[in-house]
């Protein structure tokens, strides 16, 4: 059916941000900009959150753009995957945009242009989250990589943010140029982008067919639909690949992310680190729990004696290992706060992919289940701790005034409000039992031994030990250390102290949930849903049901 | 003409476009000038483009009726709408190409303002020297 909140999730901040630059011309108001990102990104948060909680109930939301039929226009689909995300996005938004108020006051100029790349931002990440179509992926990792180029160069008269732009945004352009590169090979054989559509097309299972999808864009028999799907699929997956783990920043692609994460504006770069990764995550995990299933025969020929989607999986893996350790074993010797959350974060994206080994076709369902569960809720966990550690730190580098770690030794006792929401971040980042990032690790854990992964499952635990020097190097700095005393009156931090206790809480909240288990059960079945063929032909049903109403029979 | 020289051209067009992306490649990796390195992303965008186009691209056969893929009646009926389906091609490469050119002017453009930007600030656009420099920098960070 056609819902208008899943519609206007994206249409919404993208108006408010072509309103704002003509605001500029008469208003110079900054507390007016900070209240219109914050009106707006709370009216996302109103919207996503009522297509989580229908999707919670099982159903699969979707909307058509323009009142075309599915395969021809554009769709948006959202099913408890991108529903948990988007609602994740949209409060995240919606915290940095309060912290703003206060951010606001602490910059010279171009507030106005903050507020306008935070909502396409914003517009983007939902777009990428909530879009049924593949070519319109593309369009929203464009207009979430062109606002995050922008946004990284935000201090253009600091030599290194111009620097830590032109790095990503060269090979940025690059990537995602080739998405759509991947996407055009797609076309080109299936014949459609949409992904329901694709569904039907790799698959070819009768418990999937639509004839309503058929009618558009014709049937596929075999390997031939209109050119050979074996091959310009597995093309199009490694260039659209290489696309989405230059987002996420997976081992070889990760130079970029410590450089921009540093430079870029506070409130910006705990979305970044919050959100912003999980898109080319979300990516990827797309497309291969949905796209190019287990159970389809597309990405089946096998290749070294493996089927060619599991070596794909377990190469992923491979390369999540490498992150992890890479993130971890770097972030001890930085002295810069920005750049060690930033290794903290690249490790963490390692742990995610780490449990993409356990997605392979020759896991039962339960364990790949268990771990897509625990990646989702790993996603959860760290964006919301790392969103805490950028969002405290960053106010404590700005009060201080400087980002070096020597300097700010012994703020921490200054602030105790805002010390402990750092504290409680860390510790669930590490993996500290009451808070929420212990389980997610622990659902990862079981997931990977589970699947037969031993060595893998044990590396998650080596990673978290190695991370914790980093991490305890920040908790000791901030508390113990002496700091000069003269520092003089302390700052009053109303704002950013609320937002860093709400979401501490959140942890701890989600944390003593999860204990109780209740969590748990649902995002199994759900993930249980995403991954059987009776959740694929679910998805397939729902378009084809909107392509019939909008189509006529 | 000759099916099989169309056959031939059609062929001959498709290894030149993977030709220019192997190129256009090397060019973005391999450069250290920012503005060449500009310039073979560009012709990365146009490569790929004329790819998409050429996805659209209908094979003629003799005896095809060659005329312009217009459709000239206002209320067509469905014999004239099978004939123009005969003549015209794939619209929807069109669209994505239409769609990707003005996503790669914004991209272009926001290139070219943070190139200025870096020679404002390092007074070269060699990214060998900019690495250098940056070393240097991240080593007196981390000291």
């Amino acid at each position: 059916m056609n819902e208008l909140s899943v519609g206007l999730v994206t249409v919404v901040p993208v108006l408010a941000a072509f309103i704002l630059p003509v605001l500029t011309l008469k208003f110079r108001s900054r507390a007016l900009y900070a209240t219109i990102t914050t009106a707006t990104t709370f009216f996302t948060v109103v919207l996503t959150l009522i297509n989580l909680l229908e999707v919670m109930k099982g159903n699969i939301l979707t909307y058509s753009f323009g009142g075309w039929p599915p395969p021809l226009g554009i769709v948006y689909v959202v099913d408890s995957l991108n529903g948990i995300l988007g609602f994740l996005a949209a409060t995240l938004f919606f915290f940095s945009s309060l912290y703003t108020y206060w951010y606001f006051n602490k910059i010279e100029s171009g507030y106005e242009w903050l507020s306008t790349l935070t909502l396409l931002l914003l517009a983007g990440v939902l777009g990428c989250l909530y879009t049924g179509d593949l070519f319109n992926f593309f369009v929203m990792l464009e207009v979430l990589s062109v606002s995050s180029y922008a946004l990284v160069a935000f201090f253009r008269r600091r030599k290194w943010a111009v620097e830590a732009s032109m790095a990503y945004s060269f090979i940025g352009a690059l990537a995602t140029m080739l998405f759509f590169f991947g996407v055009i090979f797609i076309y080109a054989s299936f014949g459609t982008v949409n992904i329901a559509d694709l569904i039907v097309k790799t698959h070819q299972d009768p418990q999937l067919a639509s004839k309503y999808l058929e009618a558009w864009s014709g049937k596929c028999v075999g390997e031939w639909c209109y050119g050979n799907v074996f091959i310009s699929s597995a093309l199009a997956v490694a260039l659209m690949l290489w696309a989405l783990n230059f987002e996420a920043g997976v081992f070889p692609n990760n130079y970029w992310m410590p450089s921009a994460y540093a430079e870029s504006p506070t409130p910006v770069s705990a979305l970044f680190a919050g959100i912003v990764d999980k898109v080319g995550t979300y990516g990827v995990v797309r497309l291969f729990i949905t796209l190019f299933t287990a159970y389809s025969a597309v990405l089946a020929f096998p290749l070294w004696g493996v089927a060619f989607r599991d070596l794909i999986l377990i190469v992923l893996s491979f390369l999540g290992l490498v992150t992890g350790y890479l993130g971890a074993l770097l972030m001890f010797p930085q002295k810069n706060v920005k750049r060690l959350l930033t290794y903290s974060t690249i490790s963490h994206i390692g742990i995610i992919f780490t449990s993409f080994g356990a997605l392979i076709s020759r896991v039962p369902l339960s364990a790949s289940a268990e771990a897509l569960s625990g990646i989702l809720l790993h996603m959860i966990t760290h964006a919301i701790g790392e969103f805490t550690l950028f969002l405290g730190l960053g106010t404590l580098s700005i009060v201080v005034g400087s980002t070096n770690l020597t300097k700010m030794q012994g703020v921490g006792s200054k602030y105790p409000l805002i010390t402990a929401p750092i504290i409680i971040g860390f510790l669930s980042l590490l993996g500290v039992v009451p808070l929420a990032g212990f389980f997610s690790k622990f659902v990862m854990f079981t997931a990977l031994m589970k699947a037969g992964l031993p060595l893998h499952a044990i590396s998650i635990v080596i990673i978290s030990g190695i991370s914790a020097l980093g991490y305890f190097k920040v908790i000791y700095t901030l508390v113990v250390g002496r700091g000069s005393e003269e520092g003089g009156a302390r700052e009053r931090l109303l704002i950013p102290t609320s937002i860093l206790l709400i979401l501490a809480t959140s942890l701890l909240v989600l944390g003593v949930m999860i204990a109780q288990g209740a969590i748990i059960n649902e995002l199994m079945n759900h993930a249980e849903d995403l991954l059987s063929i009776d959740g694929l032909s679910k998805y397939v049903n729902s378009v084809s049901e909107l392509s019939k109403i909008l189509g006529g029979s | 003409m000759d099916i099989e020289l169309i056959k031939f051209m059609f062929m001959l067009t498709t290894i030149s476009l993977y030709f220019n992306v192997a190129i256009s490649l090397y060019g973005v990796v391999s450069k250290t000038n920012l503005v060449k390195k500009l310039i073979a992303l560009t012709i990365f965008q146009d490569t790929v483009n004329m790819f998409t186009i050429l996805i659209g691209y209908k094979l003629w056969r003799p005896g095809l009726l060659l005329q312009p893929p217009v459709l000239t009646d206002l209320s067509p009926t469905s014999e004239t709408l099978r004939e123009f389906v005969e003549r015209s091609v794939d619209p929807l490469p069109q669209a994505f190409v239409l769609t990707a050119v003005v996503i790669g002017l914004a991209v272009t453009l926001f290139l070219t303002t943070i190139i200025l930007h870096v020679s404002y600030h390092f007074k070269t656009v060699n990214v060998d020297e900019i690495g250098r420099s940056k070393r240097v920098y991240i080593h007196e960070e981390a000291v």
